[in-house]
């Protein structure tokens, strides 16, 4: 857990370091007449310390004994899909279309994510993309789109 | 009583059948678009807009009120039954509303925030009819100097937010802030950190942001290892309503959340954010047990959902009395009156005294169907919960999908809530607090610009601050907030001192 | 388990040729054979908003079809405007092209995702935005040479509330300096509603905006507008003249809304709205309307016309922008 809260304050003071070059570039201006570059420079800039004394405080705390807390297995499988499915989902909802958009995604974590049967995966999917498309398309109008097919 | 009379009068037009049925449909509608995340006010406003020409002028106004309050609501529902914001303003009742839901209390929880919002509606639309001149002129106090100190003293309190380590909490203040400028420079109009990708370019969106974070990223966390229905939500539902134990708890939230939201809501071009962060911080420094603020303290939802309702009667005080639109929904409510001829503003009370009249009186009115609908509808809410899991997750992501898509019909916000996803899911796990870095989302590029614009009026002098009155006591404030800490641990050192001895 | 999946099979197969009678059925009729969608490149709540969801259903049955209203906020306009020139140009989709994206916001941005010059299908122009040089009824300033005479003794002294970064009052003020030989200097907020309370509160000494969030106080006579950018005078305020009368011709410029689509647009489908709108923006219904907005001035010219129009303008910003964003 240790390493891992390094790597996580190493990565602030990347990612604050990024931001005061990329505002640098954007001008500072002075600071009676700030620029666009000042105020993220300056949010950067105290992220940086910030980071820093976060890196000191943990590299002197003792390594605590049996630190692996409750190592159940963590399924990062399941959380890469999840987000890829909706990444997915994203990109083909105006080509394909809400409803049957929907379906597939809806099948598909039905059946990946905490598997249940093929019967009733599908028929999960139909009910919330019928439900879903009466409800935001019918009743809130909210045009979502059609895609191809037409629906 | 020359007001008690007028108000009589505003109500007889309000409660003529014709009117009671629109401000039903107006709250029922509002509601159930509330409840989709993503789609706040503005959005179910604009939908219902062009239903409006075709209906008389008081009536337009009871039915836009009706759909006001019933999206703010909405708005709470999902943030406490699957931890996702409405809108962004409902991101503070996820922090304690959700946890108390999975303890089984989502009853309770949405009861208060129903009642809760209709007390806050009912004293604030009493403090409209009597002070809304008097107010709005106040409020034009208000430049840029005020907001920047204002934004100040909000960041301060922002210590007090935090519930573990403290430098975690600052570096996502830092992060907010950061992520705040991306998007057009307000004051010059150049793109910053947008790399051409034009989603940016009005920034990252915060409602986007919001759904991942806590939305998307709650459903990661749970379904990364295998799950029981149990560990998610408790199984037994206790209560469906407030008891009493509930209500004397929150009755003092209630009430401070109701006057600090309208106070604050009047300020021309305030977030209703902010008033639900503010309350919620206040709540927990008054509570006796503030560490226990995030597993599912009444007084966390009690406070900020008055403040929410509160802050909504706030914004409109500007538009009726001085004819201004703040915001999204007070623009398009200005703008449905100009379209019925209603022309808010200084004179409206004199010309048109029951237009007036009738709109507050069907504010009132609005708050109690909002009661009226809410309340039935809690048994119905919690039941979703009872739904296996596996399915509900992503029934739960669907939701958050087209929340995101809806505002601006844009798969790449989607993508935006994918980041913000993954990005609160890590940020669980590694210690790092969902709710300092909204705050700070919202309030640095208030307080960036209000800055900026100051300078430009001083000509670059930062007396400006420190002349004016209201502006110089914020920053008081705010030095005694940071400062308040110090003290204390002095003297509980000085106490620890002498007890040893 | 067999049987099992083939009911679903079933049901698959049931909703794909339900689809297909769909399609079909709606070959009959033509242009236009479904909702139209119009995208406002500006969040809803904003004048353009507005107008457009007062209009909408008129202007749908003058072109015999109907219009969807889709928001699409962002970059000033911009996100909008580069999802309608990005689209097919089929027709079914079309922009609300107000002169700001198209001639103003793409200067602001180094690259820019379209060139109004080639990427747009003029349409039409429906109505303009005056804009009002607004001040306190206390000032000092009766009229437009006050200010002037005050401005030109006091360099920079002055502070103006402008709506908006990127926006046609941003530019006007600068342009105005220009023409009248004197240095005010722009506070830029949010929108004509944020720039309203500065000037009733004394955070600035003018602004320049839409008349919109301005009228009721004008009524009121809590300020007085000293003139107007606009091609005509104001209906509602014959009195108040323009900045061209006065003399300053080149920043006299107000917004325009028009129609457009992405290039390519088959000229069929492009006549078809001209003359929409052109019978649309006659209409009594209609033109009652736009009064009641407040703040718009009917101006209807052909696609042609405005394309012109936004060209022009367009070489006149350029030059300015450097100063606008250089000098901040």
């Amino acid at each position: 857990m240790r390493r891992v809260l390094l790597c996580c304050n190493l990565f602030w003071i990347l990612f604050a370091l990024i931001t005061c070059i990329e505002a640098y570039r954007l001008k500072l201006g002075a600071v009676t007449k700030p620029g666009s570059g000042f105020f993220p420079f300056s949010a950067g800039l105290v992220m940086l310390v910030l980071a820093l004394v976060a890196l000191m405080q943990l590299t002197r705390q003792e390594k605590k004994e049996g630190e692996s807390a409750g190592r159940e297995e963590v399924r990062w499988w399941n959380i890469m899909i999840i987000l890829a499915a909706v990444g997915a989902y994203a990109f083909t909802l105006e080509t394909i279309g809400f409803l049957i958009n929907t379906f597939l995604f809806v099948t598909l974590l039905l059946k990946v994510i905490e598997p249940q049967s093929w019967k009733a995966s599908l028929l999960g999917g139909v009910i919330a993309a019928v439900a879903a498309n009466v409800l935001f398309n019918v009743i809130f109008k909210a045009q979502i789109p059609s895609g191809i097919l037409g629906f | 009583m020359e007001i008690l009379n007028q108000l009589l009068f505003g109500f007889s037009v309000a409660l003529q059948p014709m009117n009671l049925i629109y401000c039903f449909f107006g709250v029922l509608v509002g509601t159930l678009i509330g409840v989709l995340p993503g789609v706040g006010p503005a959005a179910a406003l604009s939908l219902l807009l062009p239903v409006t020409f075709h209906v008389p002028p008081v009536s337009t106004i009871i039915l836009l009120a009706g759909i006001t309050y019933g999206a703010m609501y909405g708005g709470s529902t999902t943030s406490i039954l699957v931890n996702i914001p409405g809108e962004a303003a409902s991101v503070v009742t996820c922090l304690d509303g959700y946890q108390m839901a999975r303890k089984g209390r989502a009853g309770p929880a949405l009861g208060i925030a129903a009642f809760g919002s209709f007390i806050a509606g009912t004293i604030t639309v009493f403090i409209l009819v009597f002070l809304a001149p008097t107010l709005a002129n106040a409020a034009l106090k208000f430049g840029p100097p005020e907001y920047f100190t204002l934004m100040v003293l909000g960041l301060s309190i922002m210590v007090y937010l935090a519930r573990g380590s403290i430098i975690n909490a600052l570096i996502m203040v830092c992060f907010g802030l950061i992520l705040g400028t991306i998007g057009l420079d307000p004051m010059v109009g150049v793109p910053r950190f947008v790399y051409r990708m034009n989603t940016l370019m009005d920034g990252v969106g915060l409602v986007q942001v919001v759904i991942g974070l806590f939305g998307v990223s709650e459903v990661l966390i749970n379904v990364e290892r295998s799950f029981k229905q149990e560990e998610i939500f408790e199984t037994k539902i206790k209560g469906l309503l407030p008891n009493r134990e509930d209500w004397r708890r929150s009755i003092g939230p209630i009430g401070r959340g109701s006057i600090l939201g309208f106070f604050l809501g009047i300020i021309p071009g305030m977030s209703v954010v902010i008033p639900t962060f503010v309350s919620y911080v206040i709540e927990k420094k008054l509570s006796k047990h503030p560490e226990k603020f995030g597993t599912g303290m009444i007084e966390g939802v009690a406070g900020p959902e008055a403040a929410n309702n509160a802050a909504s009667t706030g914004t409109l005080v500007p538009m009726l009395s001085l004819g201004i639109p703040t915001g999204a929904s007070t623009a398009l409510l200005l703008g449905a009156l100009m379209i019925h001829g209603i022309r808010p503003g200084p004179l409206l009370i004199q010309d048109a005294p029951e237009i007036f009249w009738g709109v507050v009186a069907s504010l009132y009115v609005g708050n109690v169907m909002l009661l009226v609908l809410n309340l039935p509808l809690i048994g119905l809410w919690v039941k979703i919960l009872k739904i296996p899991y596996h399915f509900l997750f992503s029934l739960i992501l669907l939701l958050c999908i087209v929340g995101s898509y809806i505002t601006n019909n844009n798969p790449y916000d989607v993508i935006i809530m994918v980041v913000f996803g993954l990005v609160g899911y890590l940020m669980k796990k590694f210690d790092y607090e969902a709710a300092p870095l909204v705050l700070a989302l919202v309030l640095g590029p208030m307080m960036e610009t209000a800055l900026r614009r100051s300078l430009v009026i001083s000509d670059g002098g930062f007396a400006i601050f420190f002349t004016r009155p209201i502006s110089a006591s914020f920053l008081i404030v705010a030095l005694l907030v940071l400062l308040s800490p110090l003290v204390l641990r002095k003297k509980r050192l000085r106490e620890e001192l002498r007890a040893a001895e | 388990m067999h049987k099992k999946s083939g009911t679903a099979i079933r049901v698959v197969v049931f909703v794909a040729l339900l689809s297909l009678l769909w399609v079909s059925g709606s070959q009959a009729q033509e242009y236009p054979k479904g909702p139209v969608q119009i995208v406002i490149p500006f969040a809803p709540g904003g004048s353009t908003d507005i107008f457009w969801r007062g209009i909408s259903e008129h202007m749908a049955k003058s072109v015999g079809g109907q219009i969807a209203l889709v928001n699409k906020a962002g970059g000033g306009g911009i996100l909008g405007t580069s999802f309608v020139v990005n689209a097919k140009p089929d027709g079914y989709t079309l922009l609300s092209a107000n002169s700001d994206p198209l001639n103003i916001a793409p200067l602001f941005t180094p690259d820019a995702p379209y060139d109004a010059e080639k990427d747009v299908t003029f349409i039409a122009k429906l109505a303009v935005f005056p804009f009002a040089i607004t001040v306190r009824a206390d000032a000092p300033f009766k009229t437009l040479e006050d200010l002037v005479a005050y401005a030109k003794a006091n360099p920079k002294k002055l502070k103006s509330a402008v709506a908006g970064v990127g926006t046609t009052p941003h530019m006007i003020n600068e342009m105005f300096n220009r023409d009248a030989k004197v240095e005010i200097t722009p506070v830029p907020f949010a929108g004509g509603g944020e720039c309203v309370p500065a000037l009733l509160g004394g955070h600035v000494d003018m602004t320049v905006l839409s008349i919109a969030p301005v009228k009721a106080q004008v009524l009121s006579g809590k300020v007085r507008v000293l003139a107007l950018f606009s091609p005509t005078r104001f209906r509602d305020f014959p009195q108040i003249p323009t900045v061209a009368e006065k003399g300053y011709k080149t920043s006299n410029i107000a917004t325009g809304i028009g129609i457009g689509g992405p290039k390519g647009l088959p000229p069929a489908i492009v006549k078809k709205w001209e003359d929409a709108a052109a019978k649309t923006m006659k209409e009594p219904k209609v033109i009652e309307i736009v009064d009641k907005l407040e703040g718009l001035i009917i101006d209807f010219k052909n696609g042609e016309g405005y394309r012109k129009e936004v060209l022009t303008d367009l070489a006149t910003f350029k030059p300015i922008v450097p100063t606008l964003t250089g000098k901040k």
